[in-house]
């Protein structure tokens, strides 16, 4: 096993091959807070929440009425042209927007040949909303009116499809679909196709949309939703909101990346995943299949448990899931580390979720601030760890800023495919922090002004299903592997 | 419907799934070369073609509408049936 810190070549070690150090080179995104990464993740700072009345379909007769929706803005048509719009379903769009946009972010194109450039695309549900239109269409007028592409618009694994039919990436396509960790293993299966040899560049995320009455109704009846809004680690807790989107990350090997000139956001240091064994929907009470994969993570990276500054949670807002997953937190980490759940700002977007999250872990990372936990409501003291405050009292109040937005982003034609040097002022107008977003302003009231060198991102799904994904600031070692003390 | 008013139907249909201007669609324009239509896509016009006819296609005869003309043959053929 190789050490993070000294070898140089310690993350993601397996047995009798070459290790690799992996690196992020793009990322893309798109929820109900924004249309892109920046954006969703600087409404993330501000504790706004995207959570609202449901507004594309009648929510009368059903016992929830709120959900984290994606507004008329995001226009799939001009987004894809009419015919491909039309031939996706919603998940597909969301996979292929935050595919797109991460490619774009990465100028990987054109650096490796499209035979060794894969797609890992998750999904928990696939189309369901195609599934949907199509019994509706059967039930109403018959066989003759089910749409040819149902079958292509339902399958989970089409927006790994779609994303390199656009692309026209031709590695391994994949797509797992472990439920809510299933954005999580997507990164996890992405990495390991280079670790192995077998791809070059990845794109790795995952997408989902499940906002339908049936959707709704379904969680509802396993008493998954609440009625208000979610409320990870608060006392007053009583379930999910469902969220809808899609986030994608570029992986590449860190030597590769470099020689192409590549901007790096973060390192994939370590990844753990385990499996339950134990009830369809209940974690284990004391957290311990996401404990083991935490723990694999530190393992695989040589980390020890104080070196994680930052651990961006599964809590969904549950009562059993967020008191598991933090007794598993303070077994390892006590209340060193500090917690926090963004899901009371996006919502629960299941099979994306874990994709999401590790963006915004990485763009944690990158601006050295962590998100708070968007809760207005008291912490439950049963869980015994250290969680970010609701609030980051220098975004407090700061409104929307379409700038920001704008500054992220948008894709650039003229420099389409090349490679950008370090240091080059169009990347920089990407990732240069907003002059508000100060290093060192989101651990103002967590009282904690640690330099983030670590954070983990932990998924959980359904079936007793774990992951956990260590990501390293981008200079946290340096060529040789020795960790930076700075 | 006559024929104008069967390819003036079309023309609606095509123009607006395909994001086409209607001018570039006349009786001769063929469905693969010009259009770009794989088999399912046409299928999928078929459908919505049924529905602003009121008619059922056969299905089995996709294969031998080359153009919009064949098309217009085929819905006309139905009408009289």
């Amino acid at each position: 096993m190789e050490d993070h810190r000294r070898s140089g070549t310690g993350n993601l070690e397996a047995p009798n091959q070459v290790t690799k150090r992996i690196v992020i080179t793009g990322i893309g995104a798109i929820s109900a807070l924004g249309e892109n990464a920046r954006a969703s993740f600087d409404a993330v700072l501000r504790s706004q929440s995207a959570t609202k009345p449901i507004q594309s379909f009648p929510t009368e007769s059903l016992p929830i009425q709120i959900a984290c929706e994606i507004g008329a803005w995001f226009d799939p048509v001009k987004r894809f042209g009419r015919r491909h719009a039309d031939q996706m379903d919603r998940f597909a769009h969301f996979a292929s927007a935050s595919a797109l946009d991460a490619w774009e972010d990465s100028r990987a194109k054109g650096h490796y040949p499209s035979e060794r450039s894969a797609v890992v695309m998750a999904s928990g549900l696939g189309g369901v909303l195609s599934l949907l239109q199509a019994a509706d269409a059967l039930r109403e007028h018959g066989a003759r009116r089910v749409s040819p592409f149902t079958v292509p618009k339902v399958l989970p694994s089409i927006g790994a499809g779609w994303v390199s039919i656009l692309l026209g990436l031709r590695g391994p396509n994949l797509s797992p679909a472990t439920a809510c960790a299933a954005g999580a293993h997507a990164i996890i299966q992405g990495a390991q196709l280079i670790q192995n040899g077998e791809a070059d560049v990845v794109l790795a995320g995952g997408a989902e949309a499940p906002i339908c009455a049936v959707g709704v109704a379904s969680f509802a009846a396993m008493r998954a939703l609440s009625a208000t809004s979610c409320k990870p680690f608060s006392i007053e807790r009583d379930g999910f909101v469902l969220g809808e989107g899609a986030a994608t990350i570029v992986l590449e090997e860190r030597e590769a990346a470099l020689a192409r000139g590549a901007t790096i956001y973060a390192e994939l240091a370590g990844y753990g995943q385990s499996g339950d064994g134990h009830h369809l929907t209940a974690p284990i009470e004391d957290g311990e299949g996401c404990l083991r994969a935490m723990k694999q993570a530190l393992q695989r990276a040589h980390l020890t448990p104080e070196e994680v500054g930052y651990i961006n949670a599964h809590a969904t807002g549950t009562k059993a899931g967020d008191l598991a997953e933090a007794k598993a937190i303070y077994s390892l980490f006590q209340e060193k580390t500090m917690v926090s759940s963004t899901k009371g700002a996006t919502g629960h977007l299941l099979g994306a979720a874990g994709a999401l999250e590790a963006v915004f872990t990485i763009l944690a990372l990158q601006r050295q601030i962590m998100p708070p936990n968007t809760v207005a409501a008291p912490l439950d003291p049963e869980c015994k760890i250290s969680v970010v405050p609701s609030v980051i009292p220098a975004f407090a109040g700061i409104q929307e800023d379409n700038s920001i937005a704008e500054s992220s982003f948008a894709p650039s034609s003229s420099d389409k495919g090349e490679a950008r040097q370090p240091g080059d002022p169009s990347r920089n107008s990407q990732t240069q922090m907003d002059p508000r977003f100060r290093e060192g302003d989101g651990q103002g009231d967590g009282g904690k002004t640690v330099s983030l060198r670590y954070a983990l991102s932990n998924s959980m799904g359904f079936g007793g299903t774990n992951a956990s994904l260590l990501f390293a600031k981008a200079d946290a070692t340096d060529d040789s592997g020795v960790q930076n003390t700075q | 419907m006559t024929q104008d008013e069967i390819l003036s139907t079309l023309r609606s249909i095509f123009t607006k799934k395909l994001d086409l201007p209607e001018e570039e669609l006349t009786l001769d324009t063929t469905l693969r070369d010009d259009l770009d239509l794989d088999s399912m896509t046409l299928l999928e016009l078929v459908m919505e073609i049924e529905i602003k006819c009121s008619i059922q296609l056969d299905q089995r005869e996709a294969d031998q509408w080359k153009t919009i003309g064949d098309l217009v043959q085929a819905i006309s053929k139905r009408q009289t049936k």
